[in-house]
This record gives C-alpha cells, sequence and structure tokens, in this order.
C-alpha cells in the first residue's frame, strides 16, 4: 500500500458509494487493542460531513469480533430500533491489508464513565437514563440468531441444546486455564456459577459490554449505544447485570445501575419494551458472571504485558485491580441475593 | 542490608513527586491520567514492601491449616538453601496449586460458611488492603 490513508479512504468511500468524495483529514482518535478508531472529515458531493472509520486492529482480544461481524450486527440492531449510530460501506484493505472497515456517523456527547456519572451539565439525563437503557437494551435482545443470514456465528446458537450459561462458564474455564499460576479465587467462583448454572435461557444478541462508558450520553439523555466488539449470542441477562456492577459504578457505588440510578426504573423499562418478566435469581447469577467475566479480563490485561510482549504500562496496572472484582463475586455468592 | 532511606521511603518520595511536581504542568489529560496510575503503582509496591512479610505468613499459616502436608515444605530439602521469605513464597505457591486444584475438582468444599471459602476471602481482603486500600469490602451494595 503506497497510498496515503487519505487516498485509500477516498477511493474506498467512492466505490462504495458513488458520491464524489474529497478527504480532508484521517486522524487516529484511539487505538484500541481489537479495533482503530479514526476521525474523518470529507466533503460528500459538495457537503463537509464528519464520520469514524473503525478498522480491525492487527491484534485481537479473546471473544471479540471483526469489523466485518460488527458491521453485521450494527445492522440487525439498527432494523431492530437501536440507537446506534448508522454504519455504512464496510470494506477490506482500507486500513490495513485483509483488516475489514467501515465508517460509521459521527455523533456528539460525552462517553467518559466518570463524567456521565458526575458532570452536572448531564444531571437530567442521568435522571432519564435508566429508563432509555432498560427499553434500548430490550430493543437489542429482540433481535434472534438465524440460520440466513448468519451474522456473527448465529447459526451455531441456534443447535438444539445452546445453554448460554454453559457457552459462557466453557469460555470463562478455557480463559482460567490460559492464566499463569494458580487463582484459587478465579476457580471458587467458577466453580459455584458452575453449580448454579441456569437451563432454559433465551438466546438473544448480547451487546457483550454494555456499561457506562459504552454509551454517549447528551444533556437530554442517551445519544446512541457504542462499542459492539464483544457482541454475541447469549443470556439478556449478561448485559442486564453488566451494567450494574461494581466496577461499572464509577466510584457512585449506592447507584447500582450504571453509577447513575436505581434498579427498579431499568429493569421496569426493560420488561415494559421487552414483554419479559426478570427474574431475580438470574439478575443475581450473571451478575456473578459479569464479575468473574471482568476478573479474569483484568488478570489478561496484565498477562498481555508480561508474556504477550505488549508494552502498555496500563495494562500491568490492571492486573492488580483483579482481587476487587473476585471479592465482589464473593461477596454475592455470601449475601445469596443482590 | 541497604541504609535509610528505606525502599518504602523511596516509593512514596516517587509517588509524591509525581503528584505535586510533575502532574500540576501536564496538560494533556491522557497523560494527566497516566500519571496518577504510575503514583498508585508506586504506592502500591510501597505498601507491599511494608506488608508483605506478615501477609505471606498469614496466608501460609492458613494455607498449611488446609493442606498439613505444607508443614514439611519449609524444612523439605529443595527449600534447604532458600532464603526464608523464598522458603515461604515456594510453600504458598505450592499450597495455591493445591487449592485451585482442589477447588476446581470438587474435591474440597468451598461452600460460603466452610475454611477454603473463609481463606479465599480473606486472601483477598489482605490483597486488597495494599492493592486498594480504599475498596470498602465490608459494605453492602444495593
Amino acid at each position: 500500500m503506497t497510498a496515503t490513508i487519505e487516498e485509500r479512504v477516498a477511493a474506498h468511500i467512492k466505490s462504495a458509494s458513488g458520491a464524489d468524495v474529497i478527504v480532508n483529514q484521517v486522524k487516529l482518535l484511539t487505538g484500541g487493542a481489537c479495533q482503530e478508531n479514526f476521525k474523518v472529515d470529507v466533503t460528500l458531493d459538495g457537503t463537509a460531513t464528519t464520520f469514524v472509520l473503525r478498522s480491525d486492529a492487527p491484534t485481537k482480544l479473546p471473544g471479540s469480533i471483526d469489523r466485518k461481524e460488527e458491521f453485521g450486527v450494527l445492522e440487525r440492531a439498527a432494523a431492530a430500533g437501536v440507537r446506534t449510530p448508522k454504519a455504512r460501506w464496510l470494506g477490506r484493505g482500507v486500513v490495513r491489508d485483509g483488516g475489514y472497515a467501515y465508517l460509521m456517523d459521527w455523533v456528539t456527547g460525552e462517553a467518559i464513565g466518570r463524567k456521565v456519572t458526575s458532570a452536572k451539565e448531564l444531571a437530567g439525563a442521568r435522571a432519564k437514563l435508566p429508563g432509555e437503557l432498560g427499553r434500548e437494551l430490550a430493543k437489542i435482545h429482540s433481535v434472534r440468531p438465524m440460520r440466513e443470514p448468519d451474522v456473527n456465528g448465529s447459526a451455531r446458537a441456534l443447535e438444539p441444546g445452546f445453554e448460554p450459561a454453559q457457552h459462557t462458564l466453557r469460555h470463562m474455564r478455557a480463559s482460567i486455564d490460559a492464566i499463569h499460576g494458580p487463582r484459587p479465587a478465579l476457580e471458587l467462583i467458577h466453580r459455584w456459577l458452575t453449580e448454579h448454572a441456569p437451563t432454559g435461557e433465551d438466546v438473544v444478541l448480547v451487546h457483550g459490554d454494555f456499561r457506562t462508558g459504552n454509551f454517549m450520553v447528551g444533556p437530554d439523555g442517551l445519544v446512541a449505544i457504542l462499542d459492539w466488539e464483544f457482541s454475541h449470542w447469549g443470556s439478556r441477562y449478561m448485559d442486564l447485570a453488566w451494567v450494574c456492577m461494581r466496577d461499572w459504578r464509577f466510584g457512585q457505588l449506592d447507584l447500582p445501575v450504571g453509577g447513575f440510578g436505581a434498579r427498579a426504573p431499568f429493569y421496569g423499562a426493560y420488561e415494559k419494551e421487552s414483554g419479559v418478566t426478570l427474574d431475580p435469581t438470574l439478575l443475581y447469577y450473571w451478575e456473578i458472571v459479569g464479575n468473574l467475566n471482568w476478573a479474569i479480563g483484568s488478570v489478561y490485561q496484565s498477562e498481555r504485558y508480561v508474556y504477550g510482549g505488549e508494552d502498555e504500562f496500563e495494562l500491568v496496572a490492571i492486573g492488580r485491580r483483579a482481587a476487587e472484582m473476585e471479592l465482589e463475586a464473593l461477596r454475592l455468592i455470601e449475601k445469596g441475593k443482590i | 542490608m541497604q541504609d535509610a532511606p528505606t525502599k518504602e521511603t523511596l516509593l512514596l518520595a516517587l509517588a509524591k513527586f509525581l503528584i505535586t511536581e510533575v502532574r500540576p504542568v501536564v496538560t494533556d489529560s491522557r497523560l494527566s491520567f497516566r500519571l496518577l496510575i504510575a503514583a498508585n503503582l508506586a504506592g502500591i509496591v510501597a505498601q507491599e514492601c511494608a506488608g508483605e512479610d506478615d501477609q505471606n505468613r498469614a496466608e501460609l499459616a492458613r494455607l498449611t491449616a488446609l493442606f498439613t502436608e505444607l508443614d514439611g515444605e519449609m524444612t523439605a530439602p529443595a527449600a534447604a538453601t532458600l532464603p526464608t521469605r523464598k522458603k515461604e513464597a515456594r510453600a504458598i505457591a505450592l499450597g495455591n496449586e493445591k487449592l485451585a486444584k482442589g477447588i476446581a475438582s470438587g474435591a474440597m468444599d468451598a461452600a460460603p460458611g466452610g475454611p477454603v471459602f473463609a481463606h479465599v476471602k480473606q486472601t483477598l481482603t489482605e490483597k486488597l488492603a495494599m492493592d486498594n486500600p480504599r475498596f470498602d469490602a465490608k459494605r453492602d451494595l444495593p
């Protein structure tokens, strides 16, 4: 690839859209572990506009999907009425050879966790968020696996006997086995979850990282649901519990929904939109799953530094935080309810 | 043994320097956040230097109560030439290996209220006292 990134993006948009394109600037915003985001300023048929270009990174995190799968998920979510930036023009090799990339409408707002939970100008938004998030999540979960098109491996999730909890337990088992050195706390939590695993759960589209920090908020409330790279087919309760976990409350421990709201309006809005009556036992179970998942994730981040040759010191700092999620899971197990 | 200042003092001085002298002149918000993490890491290591001997001894005592065979590990020939701190670390690693296996296989009772659960919880509490002293493990949450 000898052309500049501006030239490649211009050629891609032109061939995908047929519009007259001038790319004014392509600027790297964030380089994540599994995707890169660029801000793209363009003039489309004479009109100036801004997009986000999302591209596959050279590496991938376990459990994450590529931009092609993500694009398919976003199309399904948008069709279900989920508030998410419109995704367009999926292509291959736009940013790097072999990697997928697509453009997404630029949305403005605040996504940084501590600002969402404490910025003064978002006080009104925080009052509305639990209800809005409950309704959005119900819409996300209205997307069901299908054989054709096989979005993000959905055909596999339709196989008889597919149990979301078992699927998650197997995934976490493999992750614990890959960790260097014994971790009795992770083993204890995994065993408790194995002994208490529910069966017969619905299989729905799970966002997979539904928490404060991954949705954009403006003064009037929710703007858009972002960061779909961990979406998969599984239990609705995974998303319902994840946003309530202790670590995603950003210090506002008495506000269980994302550090800004009570549980009742969130669950109530979800039940009303979905027509599903939520089971407190499953909300409790999956909040423990969430803590184990994020404890494993924290250990994995530091292992990338220690054994994976990644030279990023925030990764190594996260490793010691695993004990917080481990202890929180133990607290929940001892308490017997959320 | 080194003369004073101790390693804890050096690390806390480093953390204080980063926060009081470097951070105020850093205008980039990402770098400022990373400086906080760096200072926090120095603080964690300082806590660990001060407390690790007691922490390790307590963990080993609890592990030995669960696995009486660990009793012999401190005097085992393989450990004979090691300094006490390394002998303890070796015995703890062995104990945790046994514990992880015992829990995973179902051979040990790991239910709340039992000694295994109590040990794992106590060990995490002691770790967090160093890694994040602000974490309130006793607080009930809604």
